[in-house]
């Protein structure tokens, strides 16, 4: 199974440049929006979906937002580099992940999710562990593309579908079925990707503190707390925000913030729909 | 946060003292900062200490106002209006302190940090509440006005810069100001009924011709021999000012010198107007904030000073 999965991920393709500029450019502390305006232009599918959020009825932006600068200008630097990545990674994945039975636009919720928790949450803990924790819980369920494909490749997607019916916890049963979780696979395709080593360890150690750098242990807590809450079969159950709760407790983190957190986001989610 | 009556009462004294300073102009910091403080309600934020901003605690302020709307926005819609009374007072409040920091040349580098917050917030808020349409017009409003009132007040810096690329970011921030400007029209200057459009429109016309003859000026301090009319770039910052500019639209300025003219005409006659119909001193304004950078913009201080005589 180990010989399958570093097959998989050395297989796959580079990472487009621009989620490596984007990354680059959100941690400068001069943020020039027309170095932000550079790298979006350059990427067609980023223009298309920052220009399509731009003109959504939310913003309320009465004339047409039909060049990416005015959208800059509109959103502001930080919420177009959101917008951007999550439409670098929507293309990115287009695999089949039946073996978790859901698709691809419930991947994408649940990642941006994770985003919208880290802005609302996060942010309130402090502002460098909210800039350095953005991409990471943004990006860390990309393994779940891999592990699909190699449950599909063995025949065993059904099996393993079977077993998350059973056993709720995900990475548990990623576990039993492939040796690893789904983070240990992630930290291992961004180092294939040579990402930053803020990338690799504080998504990688997520679930094993144990052996977690002293420097990176808070991160993967956290990102472990956002990983519950963003189940990608039941985001925001009840059953995972009390689990996501007990974990804050666990890691003497203020559970306050984070239970307004999730009644904020809950509450946009049922007006929207 | 108190009861509805504290909130709103408190609002109302907090906005009254807010007005009386500008009427007054006694706009300083630390007046502006006592206002912050009285709107950061019961909270320990602490946004600045010992001549320094903290940055991180002003954006807690904001989540922290926009948690406050977000819980009374579906709880009690009273307390809701009131707070959000207070929440747009304080991003005006953020907004004259950055007219402040405009003035002072170490502290005029926040400028960029603090609108960036606002606009996050503004976008945060519309993001996280299915707010009205009336509360979205007075926020867009904002966004539109911070866009064009501020967008020719950033210092540009020339070291390892190709002259491409300063072109672009002149020309990235006058898109800036028509974008501000045309999303504050579309809201009717945030539905606002005393509000003059042709005040607008001459507050916009000022600052776009003041950031491009600060940009004339600053390169050609830098390196006398450009030859501006052989660089597309410039070109598109050219005919961009022609299609905003209600005077000049239908003509295409040949030489920078002609371009100048225009460009000093525009000013000039947008200034006359603020200070006949809004007594501000548009002049006196922008001569203040060359005055930072007097080597760079010696001879456009004396331009703008002989257009007072």
């Amino acid at each position: 199974m180990k010989k399958l999965i570093i097959e998989k991920i050395d297989s796959l393709p580079p990472l487009p440049k621009s989620v490596l500029e984007l990354e680059e450019f959100r941690r400068m502390s001069n943020k020039e929006p027309l170095d932000l305006l550079k790298i979006i232009e350059k990427d067609p599918l980023i223009i298309t979906t920052v220009l399509r959020v731009a003109n959504s009825a939310m913003f309320g932006f009465v004339s047409e937002v039909e060049t990416p600068s005015r959208a800059i200008s509109l959103l502001g630097v930080n919420f177009t580099i959101s917008i951007a990545l999550g439409s670098v990674i929507q293309n990115l994945v287009h695999s089949n992940l039946s073996a978790y039975g859901v698709g691809t636009d419930d991947f994408m919720f649940s990642s941006n999710l994770a985003s919208n928790l880290v802005n609302t949450w996060v942010s309130k803990i402090s502002f460098d562990l909210k800039e350095d924790l953005l991409l990471p819980a943004f990006l860390q369920e990309t393994g779940k593309f891999v592990i699909a494909e190699v449950l599909n490749d063995n025949g065993q997607a059904e099996d393993f579908l079977e077993q998350l019916e059973v056993n709720k916890n995900i990475s548990s049963v990623e576990r039993d079925f492939l040796g690893y979780s789904c983070a240990r696979i992630t930290a291992n395709i961004f180092k294939h990707w040579n990402l930053s080593h803020n990338l690799i360890f504080s998504i990688g150690f997520v679930e094993d503190l144990e052996h977690c750098p002293k420097d990176y242990i808070r991160k993967a807590q956290i990102l472990e707390i956002i990983k519950i809450l963003c189940d990608l079969r039941n985001p925001l159950s009840d059953q995972n925000v009390q689990r996501a709760l007990n974990k804050a407790t666990e890691y003497n983190i203020d559970v306050e913030p984070l239970l307004q957190a999730i009644d904020s986001i809950k509450f946009k989610l049922e007006n929207d729909f | 946060m108190e009861n509805n009556i504290c909130i709103e009462n408190l609002y109302l004294t907090i906005n009254k003292q807010f007005e009386d300073l500008i009427v007054a102009n006694k706009q300083t910091e630390s007046n502006l900062l006592d206002i912050i403080k009285s709107l950061n309600f019961s909270t320990t934020l602490t946004i600045f200490q010992e001549n320094n901003y903290n940055f991180d605690e002003i954006s807690n302020l904001f989540r922290f106002y926009e948690d406050e709307l977000k819980s009374s926005f579906s709880e009690d819609k009273t307390a809701f209006e009131s707070k959000f009374k207070c929440y747009i007072l304080l991003i005006k409040t953020f907004t004259q302190l950055c007219i402040y920091f405009a003035t002072n040349k170490e502290k005029r580098v926040y400028i960029n940090r603090v609108l960036q917050i606002l606009k996050e917030s503004k976008n945060m808020l519309k993001f996280f509440i299915p707010l009205k349409e009336k509360e979205i017009t007075v926020i867009n409003n904002l966004i539109g006005e911070q866009l064009y009132y501020f967008s020719h007040i950033q210092y540009i810096h020339t070291k390892d810069k190709e002259l491409d690329y300063l072109f672009e970011e002149y020309y990235l921030n006058l898109e800036k100001q028509l974008h501000g400007y045309e999303l504050s029209l579309s809201t009717n200057f945030g539905d606002k009924e005393l509000t003059n459009k042709n005040i607008e429109y001459m507050v916009f016309i000022n600052n776009s011709s003041f950031l491009l003859l600060k940009m004339i000026y600053k390169l050609d301090y830098y390196n006398p021999k450009i030859n501006f009319f052989d660089n597309d770039k410039f070109k598109k910052i050219l005919f961009l000012f022609h299609k905003i500019s209600l005077s000049n639209k239908n003509t295409i300025s040949q030489t920078i010198l002609e371009f100048e003219k225009v460009l000093i005409k525009e000013f000039h006659n947008s200034a006359s107007y603020l200070k006949k119909y809004k007594n501000h001193d548009m002049i006196e304004e922008k001569v203040e904030l060359l005055r930072l950078n007097t080597d760079e913009y010696k001879q456009l201080i004396d331009i703008i000073l002989s257009l007072k005589k």
